[in-house]
């Protein structure tokens, strides 16, 4: 990629609104983490890939409606919740998370069959508070802003989700 | 207060999802294209819905409003010039890179990607000019100007004689200057001389200049300069490098923008003899150097013009002898330091100028000669002022 000239990153941190530079500075941050809620969220690399694009889209096309309230990358992580939720319900079979590569059933294989299962079981706000706080690292005010719901139900929600999780999951997955 | 994380459901989430090795850049292109079209979707609504209301509301008026049609007056049948239209209300304050790539340049927007000056390859633009901002001209605005120039030291008759001529042109006459100072012209850039009569220009469809705006970090918008309506103040200019797929035409006939009938068209009518000597005594700078077979200084009046281009039009008074001017072009400065020890800055600028000469001066025969003029701005008069004039770039 060419060389950026400094002018672009001074304006990008001085300025509190959601300009093309910011929110492509927020993505290139944070790509990798988009992409693995997107995955986890949609069930499949390619919903995931599609969910990010059309969140990046969105947000571009969109950038004079963000409010300055939050951050560009708070703002960006609920358009890509939202993008990855609407294709998981225009794709029938995702949901249950990301299926193996191969077709080969090893002991491995059966432990992610167990873990995919656990996880599909959990109540839908459980698994995206999931995902948020453990993939993306994201703490609980920007939860809350990603999911549009208060801080404290955030941290309600995760603790049901650690027991839930756990509980379905000791004995298959630890032994 | 954040809670830990549980190693168990850390462990269990690894499985759920491995870490992903991604390209960030692998995405933004399709998402950059897919937002262009949705705004693009949306200008075309807006749009509509704003014709069917002016139909509605101003139908009683539909000569009124062919007569401010810009278009007509912007089209050049010279592929490497371009004639545009600035805003007066909407400025550009990004970055402008030196240089772009834009694979895609064709009619419409396109997407270019920043790259190295001392790249070569096809498609390759770099930075020409910026535009003007243009202020916006009304009665008040030009009384002030005249306030201005007069503490700034210019000759408080002169300022008298403009002002007393101001109050006898109407309204609708300002508002016509307001839209002829609008629009300015562009040409020459990457390299485009032939052979005599002749000229290279790029293929069917690609643009020799365009108008860009920062899009991302590393990619900018571009769209063809030519009869490009209201580019905001400040808009970064980018002239395309010469290829091996240019070819060579012949030179077309110049087409001066014809002020004077786009003027008539303004205003519906003939100027009158008071709005005509309100446009001499804009113009009006006295020249104490004339010739036009070598380079000259030349020093500008405490009154000069408020954009540089009108400035330049007036370099061909210092011949002294009847012209008739037909053009001014603006051309990147050369790669070389400025005759006249001028400075290179955003207040220095460099106009072609056609002209045609009405009376053999003794150098120069009857007929249409080019003449390349650097203007400057004078920071304490704010105004445009011819600096240095000569027969080559």
């Amino acid at each position: 990629m060419a060389e950026l000239p400094s002018s672009h990153l001074l304006g990008s941190s001085r300025r509190r609104e959601a300009t093309a530079v910011t929110i492509e500075a927020a993505y290139r941050t944070r790509a990798a983490d988009f992409l693995r809620v997107a995955t986890a969220i949609t069930g499949s690399r390619e919903g995931a890939r599609d969910a990010v694009q059309e969140a990046l889209t969105r947000a571009f096309a969109r950038r004079a409606t963000f409010r300055g309230s939050g951050t560009v990358e708070a703002w960006l992580w609920r358009a890509v919740v939202n993008a990855a939720r609407n294709v998981r319900a225009r794709s029938p079979q995702v949901g249950e998370g990301p299926q193996a590569d191969d077709a080969t059933h090893d002991a491995e294989d059966e432990q992610r069959a167990a873990v995919r299962a656990a996880v599909a079981a959990l109540p839908e706000r459980q698994r995206l508070a999931l995902f948020l706080r453990y993939y993306a690292d994201l703490d609980y005010a920007a939860i809350a802003a990603a999911l549009g719901v208060r801080r404290g139900t955030v941290s309600a929600t995760l603790n049901h989700a650690h027991a839930t999780l756990r509980a379905a999951l000791e004995e298959e997955v630890l032994t | 207060m954040i809670s830990e994380k549980d190693p168990l459901v850390g462990q269990v989430l690894d499985l759920f999802v491995p870490e992903l090795d991604v390209d960030p850049d692998e995405l933004l292109p399709a998402a950059h294209a897919g937002a262009a079209r949705l705004r693009a979707a949306r200008r075309r609504r807006t749009a509509a819905v704003l014709a069917f209301a002016v139909l509605l509301l101003f139908a009683g008026a539909a000569f009124a409003a062919k007569k401010l049609d810009l278009l007509p007056f912007l089209h050049t049948s010279d592929r490497n010039t371009a004639r545009f239209s600035v805003s007066p209300s909407h400025s550009y304050h990004g970055t402008a890179p030196l240089a772009l790539t834009c694979p895609h340049a064709a009619a419409g927007a396109f997407v270019c990607h920043l790259t190295s000056p001392l790249a070569s390859g096809k498609r390759r633009y770099e930075l020409g000019m910026r535009t003007d901002k243009v202020p916006l001209l009304t009665r008040p605005s030009m009384l002030t100007s005249l306030t201005r120039a007069q503490a700034n030291g210019a000759d408080p008759a002169q300022v008298a004689h403009v002002r007393a001529d101001l109050a006898g042109v109407s309204d609708d006459f300002i508002r016509a200057l307001s839209v002829m100072t609008r629009i300015d012209t562009v040409g020459g850039g990457g390299g485009s001389a032939g052979p005599s009569g002749t000229e290279r220009v790029p293929p069917p469809g690609v643009p020799a200049w365009v108008a860009c705006r920062e899009l991302t970090l590393a990619t900018v918008q571009c769209r063809p300069l030519a009869a490009l309506l209201g580019v905001p103040g400040g808009t970064p200019l980018y002239s395309l490098q010469p290829s091996s797929d240019w070819r060579t035409v012949t030179t077309p006939p110049q087409q001066p923008p014809q002020f004077e009938r786009l003027l008539e068209r303004l205003l519906g009518r003939q100027p009158t003899a008071t709005e005509s000597r309100f446009l001499v005594d804009l113009a009006t700078v006295a020249v104490t150097a004339g010739g036009s077979s070598g380079p000259s200084k030349v020093k500008g009046t405490p009154i000069g013009v408020s954009n540089p281009r009108g400035a330049a039009l007036l370099a061909p008074q210092s011949l002294g002898v009847p012209t008739r001017v037909r053009s001014a072009t603006a051309q990147p400065l050369p790669n070389r330091p400025l005759p006249g020890g001028l400075s290179r800055s955003r207040g220095t600028r460099l106009y072609r100028v056609a002209f045609d000469l009405r009376r053999a001066d003794g150098v120069d025969t009857v007929g249409r000669h080019t003449l390349y003029v650097y203007v400057t701005r004078s920071s304490k008069l704010a105004v445009w002022r011819v600096a240095w004039v000569a027969t080559k770039p």
